[in-house]
C-alpha cells in the first residue's frame, strides 16, 4: 500500500518538477482563464446588478476550460516524448500511473483556480475567495480532473486529438459542472453549504462514480 | 456466419415487432379514450414514453456489452455495444422530436432549460460523440476499448436523466412512481402494449443491425486475404 | 391534432431512415462480397 502512494507521489512529483523547469502548461492555462472572464465580460457586459447572476457560470466556464488545456498537454506531451512507453514498463499498476497523472492535473488545476479566484473577485467585484467556495471548486474539480485523466489518455492515441478531449469530456462532465455552478450560486446568495447540500451531493457522487470508472477502466486505456 | 444467417427464430422474431407495432397503433390512436383537458395531442403520450424506455434501455444494453468486451475482448460484444447506441439515438432522437411537438401546444414552447430536456440533450450528445470516436480511431482493438470506456463512462449521464423529474421540481411529468400510476385502466394498457412493441422492434432491430456489422467483418476479412 | 400527426409522422420517418440506412449499407456490403467472390474465383483460376 506504502509503496503503491510513493509510486503515485514520484509520478505527481515528476510532473510538478518538469512543470516547474518550463512553467509552460501553468502559465498557459492562468492566461486562458484571464482571457475567458475577458471575454465573457465583453460578450455579456456584465454590471453589478447582473454580476452575481452570470458570476458562477463565468467562473466555471473558465475553470473548465482552462482545465481542458492543461489534460490535453498531460498525455500528449508524454506521448510525444515517448515517456509514456516507458512510463508504462515501470514495474507499477496502470492505477497508480492513473492516480499519480490525476493528481498532477488536479494540482494543476487548483493552482489555476487558486489564483484566479481573487482576480475574479477583484474583476467581478464579488468576494469569491471563501471556504464554502473553495470546497466547491476542489469538489468540482475533482470530478472533472479524474474523468478528464481518462479522456486524455484516451484521445492523446486518436487522430484530431485536441479537439477530441473536449468532445468526449464536456457532455460526460457537464452535469458535474452544472451542479458545481447551481452550488456556486446558491452559496453566493447567501444559502449555507446545507442549503445547497443537493448539488453537493450530486458533486461528490460525481467525483466517485467518475474515479471508480477511470481506475477500473484506465488499463484497457493504455493497453497497446 | 450461418449462425448470424437468417433463422426461421429471427423471421418470426420481426414479424411478430412488426405486429405488435401495428396493434399498438391501434391501442394509441383508437382504443384509448381522449384525454380530457389536452384532447387528441395526448396520444403522441404511448409512443413517448415506449421510445424514452427503450431507448434509456438500450444504452443500458450498451454499458452491459461493454463491459462484456473489456471482460472477454470478444468482438461480438463491441457489435452489441455499438449497434445498440445506434438504435438508442434513433429512438432518443423520436422521443426528443416528439416530446417538443407534444410541448408546444401543452406548454407552448418547442423546448425550455429545464432539468429533464436538459440532461436528454446531454445524454443525446454523449451517444452521439462515441459514435464520432469510433470514427476517429483506426485501430479496431484500441477502438473497441476506448468505446467501450466511453460507452462505460457516458453511462453516468442516463440514471441523472431518469431520475431528473424525481429529484428536481420540473414542468416534465412523472409517470412512473413507486405508488402507482395516473392513468385510467384503458390509457395504461395501451401505454404497456406500446412499451412490449417498442421493446420487440428493439430486439428485430439489434438482430437486425448486429448481423450487417457481422457481415461487413466478413467482407473486411475476405478483402484482407485477397489483397496479401 | 395537427401535433399528434406531425408527431407520428417524425416517429416514422426516423424509424424509416434508419431501416433503409441499414438495408443501404447491407446492399453495398452484399455487393461487394460479390464481387470479392469473383476476384477469389479468378485467381484460384489463374493460380492453377
Amino acid at each position: 500500500m506504502s509503496s503503491a502512494w510513493q509510486a503515485v507521489w514520484a509520478i505527481v512529483k515528476k510532473d510538478i518538477l518538469a512543470e516547474l523547469r518550463t512553467k509552460e502548461t501553468l502559465s498557459m492555462m492562468l492566461i486562458f482563464v484571464l482571457l475567458a472572464v475577458f471575454i465573457f465580460n465583453f460578450a455579456f457586459d456584465l454590471r453589478v446588478e447582473n454580476v452575481r447572476e452570470v458570476a458562477p457560470g463565468v467562473m466555471w466556464v473558465a475553470f473548465v476550460f482552462a482545465g481542458v488545456l492543461g489534460l490535453n498537454r498531460s498525455f500528449i506531451q508524454e506521448a510525444d516524448k515517448g515517456c509514456l512507453d516507458g512510463l508504462l514498463m515501470t514495474p507499477v499498476e496502470r492505477s497508480v500511473i492513473y492516480f499519480g497523472k490525476m493528481l498532477g492535473n488536479l494540482i494543476f488545476m487548483l493552482v489555476v483556480d487558486a489564483i484566479a479566484l481573487p482576480v475574479f473577485s477583484v474583476l467581478l467585484n464579488l468576494a469569491l475567495v471563501r471556504w464554502d467556495i473553495a470546497l466547491i471548486v476542489v469538489l468540482g474539480t475533482l470530478g472533472f480532473a479524474g474523468v478528464g485523466t481518462l479522456f486524455s489518455a484516451m484521445t492523446a492515441n486518436t487522430r484530431a486529438r485536441e479537439v477530441m478531449l473536449p468532445l468526449l469530456l464536456f457532455p460526460v462532465a457537464l452535469p458535474l459542472v452544472l451542479a458545481a455552478v447551481k452550488a456556486t450560486a446558491g452559496v453566493l446568495d447567501g444559502a449555507g453549504l446545507r442549503e445547497v447540500a443537493n448539488w453537493l451531493n450530486l458533486l461528490i457522487g460525481y467525483d466517485v462514480a467518475f474515479l471508480t470508472i477511470s481506475y477500473l477502466t484506465f488499463d484497457y486505456v493504455v493497453e497497446s | 456466419m450461418e449462425r448470424w444467417g437468417v433463422s426461421k427464430l429471427a423471421i418470426v422474431l420481426h414479424g411478430l415487432a412488426g405486429a405488435a407495432i401495428l396493434v399498438a397503433l391501434y391501442m394509441a390512436l383508437v382504443f384509448a379514450p381522449t384525454e380530457a383537458t389536452m384532447g387528441h395531442v395526448q396520444r403522441i403520450f404511448y409512443w413517448h414514453v415506449a421510445t424514452a424506455w427503450v431507448g434509456f434501455f438500450a444504452f443500458f444494453i450498451t454499458l452491459v456489452a461493454s463491459i462484456a468486451y473489456l471482460r472477454t475482448g470478444r468482438r461480438r460484444w463491441d457489435i452489441v455495444a455499438l449497434s445498440s447506441v445506434e438504435i438508442g439515438l434513433a429512438f432518443a432522437v423520436i422521443m426528443t422530436v416528439t416530446g417538443s411537438l407534444w410541448a408546444k401546444p401543452v406548454w407552448n414552447t418547442w423546448w425550455t432549460w429545464e432539468p429533464r430536456l436538459t440532461t436528454v440533450a446531454i445524454m443525446l450528445l454523449i451517444y452521439a460523440t462515441y459514435l464520432l470516436l469510433r470514427r476517429v480511431i483506426e485501430d479496431p482493438g484500441r477502438r473497441a476499448r476506448f468505446a467501450a470506456v466511453y460507452g462505460i463512462a457516458g453511462f453516468v449521464s442516463v440514471p441523472i436523466t431518469f431520475m431528473a423529474i424525481r429529484w428536481w421540481r420540473t414542468i416534465h411529468p412523472v409517470i412512473f412512481k413507486s405508488e402507482g400510476f395516473d392513468l385510467t385502466p384503458a390509457m395504461l394498457a395501451a401505454l404497456i402494449v406500446s412499451v412490449l412493441a417498442y421493446s420487440l422492434l428493439y430486439i428485430s432491430l439489434l438482430l437486425l443491425r448486429t448481423q450487417l456489422e457481422f457481415l461487413s467483418d466478413e467482407v473486411a476479412e475476405l478483402r484482407e486475404s485477397l489483397d496479401e | 391534432m395537427t401535433y399528434l400527426v406531425a408527431a407520428y409522422a417524425v416517429m416514422w420517418l426516423i424509424t424509416f431512415i434508419f431501416v433503409l440506412s441499414m438495408a443501404m449499407r447491407q446492399r453495398r456490403l452484399a455487393a461487394e462480397l460479390e464481387a470479392l467472390k469473383e476476384r477469389l474465383q479468378e485467381t484460384k483460376r489463374y493460380g492453377e
